[in-house]
């Protein structure tokens, strides 16, 4: 990764040194080490701030909305991006928020990121440094060093990516990556969930959003979510109030799920920022799931110029049959 | 001044829950979060819940009154509150951030009756810590991992087990009722049990002090630092809602044709429409002014009225903002312009 | 469960279709629960699925999305979007734990009174068995 890093910066630097981007979105070093953060860097000098490594995950993305509407009528934006943020800028060109022209893509092939809390479980404290191997992940703390395997401290989205190299870039940085870390079935808890009662699930999802605050950092980190005005804080018609009671958590989460049906890039931004761990994936698997049963879409997570839910066949099934209560 | 019977929380929260309806940091779909307890033993290691207690007496939603009718056949129901709690392993910040919070909504001229009711009918058994936490700096803010502010009963964490001392009448009242559940505390020195929590280590306390910051609040207001560090801002309200001593709330009507409710829910001052007016003028348009805003309310509005720190350092916006914008952040930035 | 608790169905019915054949139904004299509660809409394809969580919100114990066969949408297409939609929503409704019974969706021509009376009947008597909504219900 130190190797990926310096090119980044060298890929920045000829990007403002030929003009061709006027802000690039990267990472830096953040309050700690193990948590780096986003950044925009102006200028070329301030290139030397990027970092690149095993914790610079932070889904950026959606920031490409912001800075595309702030940014001057032909200004050009830069952006690194892992496999998952390279599905969520494809998400935001074809729902022509963004235009391909306008950006300046340097793609990363991705063995996946280290998640902080899992690794600080593991080690005692959060690790200084770690290095994602073939076979496993090697911590470096304060003190010691830590081998452990992927599937124990890599990000739980990572487990399960099939995607870890962007499909659309200008420039990348490494080899393409053609497998995911790991690679754990994307329907695994969706299918457990599908198998308990519905009363069952109904008590398990009351569990769940009760949790949930409502800050809306789900939605505002979704590369899917880029209405103008967003249906839930509509005023006329009001169909989310602002009340947290179950009944209206049912509405939040519905909506937002059900908003991104068929547009969710599986990139697991959502549930990655939430502060109180609703499994929001599950929700946006199920979708997933259902999309590529009933639509017959091979990887309903990868965005195309037409949406599953924006067309038809004249011979779809028709997905309620074949249940309880249906003739 | 007692010991909890068997070296264990449990029998005293079970004697706690059997007249009181018990609250306590309990373990969720692997969350640690502060709900109605389910007789568990407290988790372990937990450092602060996922949501702060604040919640017992500032609930998220909370419904004020019903309306039924029009004009002057207008009927008006208050709605009840409900009955008192008993809020069981607290932490010294949290304990304190609801004192805090109280300054604001008990103060003499504009009391907030319904959350002043709720605050004399909680009972709050505060647990000292022996361990900071990742990102735990209460002492930097002038807070201690052993203070009793805003507690009516300590519990100090000692080799031998748990020092149990009531600080207000109420805690003492509690503690009468769960006798059974307690020890006499022979040659327990509760000065020493609260020396040592005082004394745990806790680095980020050392390395950083918001009182520069304060003082020089003139130029801070005027920092580019903001820009940099609301650059990355999601505007979500996550640092407000897990905060304990944010208290911002909005009043909201659900009608149903003639009849309706009044309910009132909790706002962030990061929400893009928090400040949005009519005729959409927005005093703080971008992250960055709301940024701002937010840490100098913390920082210099609060202080200037209040005398004290708007932040207990409990350190949740830096456990959970996913893009690093916190306290601690903030500080450390801008005490390199101060 | 009370002696008295009737089933209360919300039927979201397309105009040119479900609107017609309840109506059929109705002019014929055909017999069947009061049950239901229609709400006329052009098209079904104008059934958004939080009009669905909605009304098991406000007090609903069963929801109906009715509209023309595919290949005779007033407006051509509508409704072969409606059974993308809805094929998705449906799953993911009892996903989110409400019985089947409860949400159904289904094509009614104008001419299909009976069907729509035999429909209301069959879904009255399913959520009869299940007894009251709770799910999703706001308490005011
Ligand atoms: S991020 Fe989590 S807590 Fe916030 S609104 Fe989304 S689900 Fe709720
Ligand atoms: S719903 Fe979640 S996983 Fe899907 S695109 Fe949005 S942020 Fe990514
Ligand atoms: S007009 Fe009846 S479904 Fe479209």
């Amino acid at each position: 990764m130190r190797q990926l890093q310096k090119q980044l910066r060298q890929e920045a630097e000829d990007a403002f040194a030929d003009g061709h981007v006027e802000v690039f979105i990267g990472y830096q070093e953040g309050f700690e080490r193990a948590r780096p953060v986003p950044v925009f860097v102006r200028d070329r000098e301030s290139v030397q701030e990027m970092v690149l490594n095993e914790f610079s995950g932070v889904s950026l993305s959606k920031y490409l909305l912001r800075e595309a509407e702030r940014a001057q009528e032909d200004a050009s934006i830069g952006i690194v991006a892992r496999g998952c943020d390279g599905l969520g800028i494809e998400r935001l060109l074809y729902d022509q928020c963004i235009s391909r022209e306008q950006l300046y893509i340097v793609g990363v092939g991705c063995p996946g990121v280290v998640d902080p809390e899992k690794a600080a479980q593991l080690c005692g404290e959060i690790p200084v440094a770690a290095e994602v191997e073939k076979q496993q992940v090697v911590l470096q703390t304060s003190s010691e060093e830590l081998t452990v395997a992927k599937e124990e401290v890599l990000r739980d989205k990572c487990l399960k990516c099939d995607d870890p190299t962007p499909r659309i870039y200008d420039a990348l940085l490494g080899e393409e990556i053609q497998r995911g870390p790991v690679r754990q079935n994307r329907f695994d808890g969706v299918e457990q969930l599908e198998a308990v009662s519905d009363d069952e699930r109904y008590e398990f999802w009351v569990r769940q959003f009760d949790r949930c605050l409502r800050c809306f950092a789900c939605r505002n980190v979704c590369p899917a979510c880029s209405c103008v005005t967003c249906s839930l804080e509509e005023e006329e018609p009001q169909w989310l109030k602002r009340s947290t009671s179950s009944s209206e958590q049912f509405m939040f989460h519905f909506t937002r799920a059900y908003h991104v049906a068929g547009r969710c890039v599986s990139c697991g931004a959502c549930e990655e920022v939430c502060p109180v761990g609703v499994p929001l994936m599950l929700l946006n698997e199920k979708l997933l799931k259902d999309v590529g049963e009933l639509f017959e879409e091979p990887s309903p997570h990868l965005p195309s110029e037409t949406e599953p839910l924006g067309e038809f066949s004249y011979d779809d099934p028709e997905g309620w049959r074949g249940e309880a209560g249906q003739s | 001044m007692k010991m909890a019977a068997a070296g264990s929380l449990l029998p005293l929260m079970e004697a706690l829950s059997e007249s009181n309806d018990l609250w306590a940091p309990i373990v969720e779909d692997g969350q640690v979060v502060f709900g109605r307890w389910k007789g568990e033993s407290l988790p372990d290691n937990y450092r602060v819940t996922d949501n702060s207690p604040k919640e017992l007496l500032l609930p998220q939603t909370e419904s004020l009154m019903r309306f039924e009718g029009v004009y002057d056949q207008l009927d008006i129901k208050e709605e009840p509150i409900e009955g008192p709690k008993v809020a069981f392993g607290v932490r010294p910040c949290d304990a304190a951030a609801l004192d805090l919070i109280a300054e604001v909504l008990g103060s003499d001229d504009y009391p907030d009756e319904r959350f002043g009711q709720r605050k004399d009918s909680t009972t709050v058994v505060t647990l000292a810590c022996d361990e900071a936490g990742e990102h735990c700096f209460c002492r930097a803010v002038g807070g201690s991992p052993a203070s009793d502010r805003g507690s009516d009963i300590m519990i100090y964490p000692t080799d031998e087990g748990y020092l149990l001392r009531a600080v207000t009448g109420a805690g003492q009242d509690i503690l009468r009722q769960c006798e059974s559940a307690l020890d006499p505390a022979e040659g327990g020195d509760v000065e020493s049990a609260a020396a040592d929590c005082e004394d745990i280590e806790m680095p980020l306390a050392e390395e950083i002090s918001p009182d520069g910051v304060t003082e020089d609040w003139h130029r801070v207001f005027e920092s580019p630092i903001w820009e940099q560090l609301a650059g990355r801002c999601r505007s979500c309200g996550i640092c407000g809602y897990v905060c304990p001593t944010c208290y911002c709330f909005a009043l909201f009507d659900d009608l149903r044709g003639n009849s309706g409710v009044r309910f009132r829910g909790w706002d962030s001052c990061q929400f893009e429409d928090y400040l949005l007016m009519a005729g959409d003028h927005n005093p703080r348009p971008t992250e960055t002014e709301r940024t701002r805003q937010r840490f100098m309310h913390k920082l210099h509005y609060f202080v200037s009225r209040w005398g004290e720190y708007g932040c207990v350092g409990c350190g949740r916006c830096a456990d959970k903002c996913p893009v690093g914008i916190h306290m601690l952040a903030a500080i450390k930035e801008l005490e390199e312009v101060v | 469960m009370s002696v008295d608790w009737k089933p209360k169905i919300v039927g979201f019915a397309c105009r040119w279709c479900a609107y017609a054949g309840a109506d059929l139904a109705g002019t014929s004299r055909m017999k069947y629960p009061p049950s239901i509660r229609l709400v006329r809409i052009p098209c079904s394809c104008r059934v958004d699925p939080s009009f669905v969580v909605r009304a098991f919100q406000r007090g609903a114990d069963g929801v109906l999305v009715a509209g023309c066969h595919p290949g005779d949408c007033h407006y051509t297409t509508g409704n072969y979007l409606t059974r993308r939609r809805f094929s998705l929503a449906k799953r993911f409704i009892q996903y989110m734990g409400i019985e089947p019974e409860r949400f159904r969706v289904e094509w009614v021509s104008a001419a299909e009174g009976g069907r729509f009376a035999g429909l209301v009947e069959e879904m009255t008597e399913d959520i009869r068995k299940l007894g009251p909504n709770r799910k999703m219900r706001e308490r005011l």
